[in-house]
């Protein structure tokens, strides 16, 4: 507490001529064995009405910790710097001066914008000193000016001795703004401390120890149990008791607020009436196929009618307007689409719910933060009960999709449930993960082997759920001349030493059927010896990539992009006497996926399988070894070629 | 108005006149295939003003041929500097398939600055875009621009990934009595025969240009135009003697005077235990960084004083601090121009310019030294030193000055030296292993690097960085997969330079199964090499083959089984690589001896055929072996 008091003393007037103490110098504790660049003895940041006041006290050990000094205030002004560098050998003291150290660049600059780019690398850096740096940047009314919410984070790629954010009672109390600003903090697990205090001068909440933080392949800082940050957000100043019922009903009720829509739109709805299928799940989907035919999303738009979009869409008065004018001009951006199937639907009176998600790229959503912006307001999701007790799910903005479906950023994530027939009531739902089944990739490749060594192979590829979409995103807005050139040259692209003969794309025209890519080359083996080997996928790509760098101690959570099943056959036909050499098959497994690799030999037909399955695809820390195995089969796998013999010779 | 309406409907309505005539004489049935845009009109003017700046002025005309190139095509990218380069007009049109049109002007610019981790700059890039482009667009965009430097050349590239069915070239000098100068790069070899004037160039039907692998760099692999202008206040351009005089003067006059050495008295002399001594404080107190708030600033070095206290600078700071640092102990050093990297291979023959990305020292000394990097200037012992390579050993350069010429700046003239192969600190990388493979081919064991010189970029990281930086290097060098444990254990930096890294490893599938039996890791040799180009292509860009570091594995590994390599011996000797390969087993016991080595060699493009058979011939040779040589069986 002496020190937290007197540590806050020195912000308040920092001594940049003082004699830098032995604890300074000494990071024994923070190295602990291991690497470390640089350790973070202090860092303050006061929340003010007008502006936020900072302090930072940063113990360089060699040239790569020097980072650690700078600063980069993108977009925002630098009041009052000031600061010094000790080199610790020589005692050196160089003072960082404002005029001279302080560089501005314009970073950005468009008709109505220009901004400019704040930094400051102080001087006299060595591997060896320690930096201390004051300084404040404009805000209003504790955010940084123009930011609805800022996340602070405790974790910086250094260990952190101190961080400290102390709110100041005149904070709020600038003006009466419709929001308020809350300061919230997360706090950390062991080793770190937390304290939270309320003092005459405001709130403080004070960080200690804290670890430093890395970046993890298929990692997602939010869900790392260790994390620690501060969030800052303008929020409603609603009591707690009945806050999310005022924000369905003060605030998302009135976002879908009747829209009677032109004449078109009624004549459509009428329609739409006729053939109405009993289901509520069928009527949904014949809703979202009519909504995706009607009114397409803007990035899925054919050529032409991309071609025709206005440069200016003049901003209407309000919702109402804005909607009519859409409707008639027959494309919407994804938000748009989320209105228009909410009254089309309400309309037709299916029966539904909004789901409001949260999304696995935005800090986790806890319902006691009263942060509604972490939800994703402008995606709603549709939720149609089943009779057996189960949902299912409509993403309108998402036209690509088949529905029931969950964009893979929602799925397992909490999410807000409105019911609008019911007076917009609530309640929390966590949304359900789709299994591996769901998304398959189903190669089939056939490949013909001559005496000579001429081969020629064929593709065939479908695939369901995330497959299938990602292949429509990028197929379905494109002529279908060009969608065939466009995968002729991708997989020459992937073919090396091969010449792609034909490429061609079915099923892309129309959002119905799924996507199927056929693709015919040939090649020349270089038959020289007695045997040869050759890939039996080549182009091939696994599941997951391998990513070269893994820091150790992870604590952050395994996010893999989604379970999945990936099934691919060759069949090789060989001359009469050619056979496959030796045993190649294998398979291996672990809780996260699976690896099979199978060749065998019928006559003259060589068939070569492999499949792999992602089981999982949220995990534990603790599972990394575990990924880091299944990667190195799959890569084995992928990389694994098959050897066959000519003539019978063995 | 009947006229004008008229006009005004047809598809070329709303554009500029002079890009209409060119739209109607160029039907579309007139593209190359395989064109997904084609610029129907390329044209640059570059004027010499009488104020001395160039005003630059472009038009381009695009077709776009294909939907998936839309996006790309429309875009018009504009470099520049906030200092030197005034953006005085820039207008867009484009027609859209449908028909709609749509203008841009210069506020509709989208400028961003180009900052990043090293370097902080007041260059900018800027881009001006269309959206709503489709198969079928045409997009004009025209610009006039001023630019101000100190060396009044303009390069200009011809033409890129897209094929120019006209490009044109107009120099013009508006200052009596300085007529252009203008060179072309590379017309030669790519064929190029323009239809020229003294002030005019034209060329028809230029070509895309695709990139390829090892090409060595855009600027030396495309054709270009140069243009001088001799102008009064570019004497400093008249001869390399003149540019490095003016480079002396404007070295001192920048890096400060020095407290007990005027510039005239630079030849006063030193030792190398003297410079060792700076090149030590340099180590520990001058870290590399770029901070060009003027253009100007990639020629002004910062004053010597000034970088001491700021502890960081590019090239020419470093050079500028230790010109200050030298002068202390009464001695002086002469500025050297230089390239490095992906700096073009400047040399004496060439026009005289800025081709030059680097800047070092030459350290007069007061006796010979013997050192390798030492070079004889008017007599005089000179010793070459980077400062920017602080923990190269003094007396050496680093292996990438291999076959580049430097220039002397001397206070008369030039004195240019190609860099002996002696100069340079030799690099090379041994790896040993050893362990024990057990019935999966898991190998746990230990593992030692040895780096000679810089060659995995492993000793800057020994003095600058921490032990994982050093260990992820070296994983990312060798690809070593994610599965790998490994663990440093110790570093230690040898009396003869050399960084000795110790590991240990638990290494999953060290052998993966290929083929009939289980194959060395990739990381240790690769399983195949690509083509340069593929089969039923002809290559284009000239070839730059980079040097490869002799790097030697020696595999001293106990299997579970006795395991017998497919090839016992081998030696590859090709003209670009070689390979060694011992592979001995006795009873349960492997021991394994893989060296690899290359020289760096270049081929024009015309001599692009043999550099391609060449390469070719290595290939083959290498894959022959690989595939049986490295492949491993379980047996007696």
């Amino acid at each position: 507490m002496l020190l937290l008091l007197l540590s806050l003393a020195a912000f308040s007037e920092v001594a940049f001529d003082a004699a830098v103490t032995d604890a300074d110098w000494d990071v024994t504790a923070e190295r602990q064995g291991q690497p470390v660049d640089a350790v973070i003895l202090a860092d303050h940041t006061v929340f003010l009405p007008t502006e936020i006041k900072r302090y930072r006290k940063v113990r360089i050990l060699n040239d790569n910790g020097m980072a650690a000094a700078e600063i980069a205030e993108r977009t925002r002004k630098i009041i009052g710097l000031k600061g010094r560098v000790v080199d610790r050998a020589s005692g050196r003291r160089t003072i960082v001066e404002k005029e001279r150290d302080l560089v501005t660049i314009q970073a950005y600059r468009t008709r109505g914008e220009r901004t400019r780019t704040r930094i400051v690398v102080p001087p006299g850096l060595t591997g060896d000193c320690l930096v201390e740096l004051s300084w404040r940047i404009p805000a209003e009314a504790g955010l940084p000016e123009g930011d609805f919410y800022r996340y602070f984070e405790v974790g910086e790629p250094w260990p952190v001795r101190l961080k400290t954010f102390r709110i100041a009672p005149s904070m709020r109390m600038r003006r009466s703004d419709f929001l308020v600003t809350r300061i919230l903090p997360k706090k950390p697990r062991d080793p770190a401390r937390f304290s939270d205090e309320q003092t005459s001068n405001g709130i403080i909440y004070t960080y200690r120890n804290f670890p430093s933080q890395v970046r993890h392949p298929y990692g997602r800082i939010w869900y790392d149990a260790d994390a620690a940050y501060v969030l800052g957000f303008k929020s409603f100043p609603w009591n707690p008791v009945n806050f999310y019922d005022n924000l369905s009903a003060l605030y998302l009720k009135q976002r879908y607020d009747k829209w009677p829509g032109p004449s078109s739109y009624k004549k459509w709805i009428k329609e739409l009436k006729r053939e109405q299928p009993p289901d509520p799940e069928a009527r949904m989907t014949a809703l979202f196929q009519a909504l995706r035919t009607r009114i397409p999303a803007t990035d899925l738009l054919s050529p032409e009618k991309k071609a025709a979009i206005p440069k200016h869409i003049k901003p209407k008065k309000n919702r109402e307007d804005h909607l009519d004018h859409i409707f008639d001009l027959g494309y919407a951006n994804p938000e748009d689409l989320g209105y228009l199937l909410y009254h089309a639907a309400m309309k037709l009176k299916i029966p539904f719910k909004m789901i409001f998600p949260s999304s696995r790229n935005s800090p986790t959503f806890h319902e006691k933060a009263y942060n509604p912006w972490l939800l994703d307001m402008g995606m709603p999701l549709f939720e149609v009960a089943r009779g057996d007790g189960t949902f299912a799910y409509f993403a309108p903005q998402w036209q690509e999709s088949k529905p029931p479906f969950i964009p893979m950023v929602y799925q397992g994530q909490t999410a807000l449930r409105l019911d609008p027939y019911g007076n917009w009531r609530h309640d929390f739902v966590t949304l359900p993960t789709t299994p591996a089944t769901h998304h398959q990739q189903v190669r089939r490749m056939t490949t013909s082997l001559q005496a000579d060594g001429a081969m020629t192979l064929t593709l065939n590829d479908t695939g369901t759920g995330q497959y299938d979409m990602q292949a429509r995103k990028r197929f379905f807005p494109l002529p279908q001349q060009e969608r065939n050139d466009h995968l002729r040259d991708a997989w020459a692209e992937r073919l090396r030493g091969w010449t792609v003969t034909n490429a061609e794309v079915t099923g892309a025209e129309t959002h119905g059927s799924p996507i199927h890519f056929s693709v015919t080359a040939t090649s020349q083996l270089e038959l020289e010896g007695d045997w040869f080997a050759f890939k039996p996928f080549p182009g091939s790509r696994p599941p997951l990539s391998n990513p070269g760098v893994w820091p150790p101690n992870r604590t952050q959570h395994i996010v893999l992009p989604h379970r999945s099943v990936q099934h691919h056959t060759n069949i090789i036909t060989v001359p009469d006497g050619w056979l496959l050499k030796g045993k190649p098959s294998w398979a291996q497994g672990n809780l996260i996926g699976e690896v099979h690799f199978k060749a065998s030999q019928t006559g003259n037909d060589i068939t070569v399988q492999r499949v792999i399955v992602i089981k999982e695809h949220r995990l534990n820390a603790r599972a990394e070894p575990l990924l880091k195995r299944l990667i190195a089969w799959m890569d084995e796998a992928n990389n694994q070629r098959i050897g066959i013999t000519r003539g019978g010779a063995r | 108005m009947l006229c004008l309406f008229l006009l005004l409907s047809t598809p070329q309505g709303g554009m500029p006149s002079w890009a209409r005539t060119v739209i109607v004489a160029n039907p579309l049935s007139a593209a190359p295939p395989d064109a997904s845009v084609w610029h129907l009109l390329d044209e640059t003017t570059v004027t010499l003003r009488r104020d001395g700046k160039r005003k630059i002025q472009r038009r381009l005309i695009k077709v776009v041929l294909q939907e998936a190139a839309a996006s790309q095509a429309g875009l018009f990218v504009m470099d520049g500097d906030i200092h030197t380069r005034r953006l005085r007009r820039l207008r867009g049109y484009h027609r859209a398939p449908g028909g709609a049109f749509e203008k841009l002007d210069k506020g509709d610019l989208i400028t961003v600055n180009t900052s990043d981790a090293t370097s902080m700059t007041t260059q900018t890039a800027g881009v001006l875009q269309f959206n709503g482009v489709g198969k079928g667009s045409v997009i004009v965009f025209e610009s006039e621009e001023t630019h101000e430097s100190l060396f009044p050349i303009v390069q200009l590239p011809l033409s890129g990934r897209q094929p120019v069915a006209r490009r044109i070239l107009k120099v013009i000098s508006e200052q009596e009595g300085v007529k252009p100068i203008i060179t072309t790069h590379a017309f030669a070899e790519w064929g190029l025969t323009p239809n020229r004037s003294a002030d005019r160039m034209m060329l028809d039907n230029l070509p895309a240009y695709e990139p390829e692998p090892l090409s060595g760099g855009m600027d030396t692999a495309y054709p270009r135009v140069i243009i001088h202008f001799p102008t009064a206040d570019a004497a400093h351009l008249a001869s390399w003697d003149a540019m490095a005089a003016w480079y002396y003067r404007n070295f001192f006059s920048h890096a400060g005077p020095s407290p007990t050495v005027t510039p005239n008295q630079a030849a006063a002399s030193t030792n190398p235990a003297a410079i060792r001594d700076e090149i030590t404080w340099f180590r520990k107190h001058i870290t590399y960084r770029q901070r060009y708030l003027s253009p100007a600033r990639a020629w002004h070095p910062e004053q010597g004083e000034e970088v001491m206290r700021r502890g960081y600078g590019d090239c020419k700071d470093m050079v500028a601090c230790l010109a200050h640092r030298l002068a202390h102990r009464k001695a002086g050093l002469l500025p050297v121009l230089a390239n490095i990297q992906d700096g073009p291979r400047t040399t004496e023959k060439d026009l005289p310019g800025p081709a030059f990305n680097h800047l070092i020292a030459a350290v007069p000394l007061t006796a010979p030294s013997g050192l390798g990097a030492e070079i004889i200037i008017n007599d005089t012992p000179h010793l070459l030193v980077d400062p920017t390579a602080r923990f190269t050993p003094v007396g050496l350069l680093p292996a990438d000055y291999q076959g580049r010429q430097l220039m002397v700046c001397l206070p008369d003239g030039a004195h240019w030296i190609a860099v002996p192969d002696t100069a340079l600190e030799q690099e090379s990388v041994m790896v040993n292993v050893s362990g024990r493979l057990d019935k999966v081919y898991d190998l746990t064991g230990s593992l030692e690097v040895i780096e000679a010189g810089n060659a995995l970029g492993l000793r800057t990281l020994h003095h600058t960085g921490n032990a994982l930086d050093l260990l992820w290097t070296f994983r990312r060098r060798y690809g070593i997969p994610a599965a790998a444990q490994i663990t440093l254990t110790g570093s230690q930096l040898t009396k003869d330079h050399h960084l000795r890294l110790a590991f240990s490893i638990q290494w999953p599938g060290f052998l993966r199964r290929d083929i009939d039996g289980m194959r060395l890791n990739e990381s240790l040799a690769p399983w195949q090499i690509g083509r340069l180009v593929p089969k039923d292509r002809t290559r284009q860009l000239p070839l730059a083959i980079e040097a490869l570091p002799t790097i030697t594995w020696n595999l001293d590994l106990y299997a579970d089984a006795p395991l017998q390599p497919g090839i016992a011996q081998a030696d590859l000797t090709g003209e670009l690589r070689t390979l060694s390969w011992r592979a001995h087993t006795a009873g349960k016991q492997l021991r394994i001896t893989l060296q690899r080595s290359g020289k760096a060699v270049r081929f024009g493009r015309s001599e692009l055929a043999e550099g391609v058979a060449r390469f070719e011939a290595w290939r083959q040779q290498y894959m022959a072996f690989a595939l049986e040589g490295t492949l491993f069986r379980e047996g007696n």
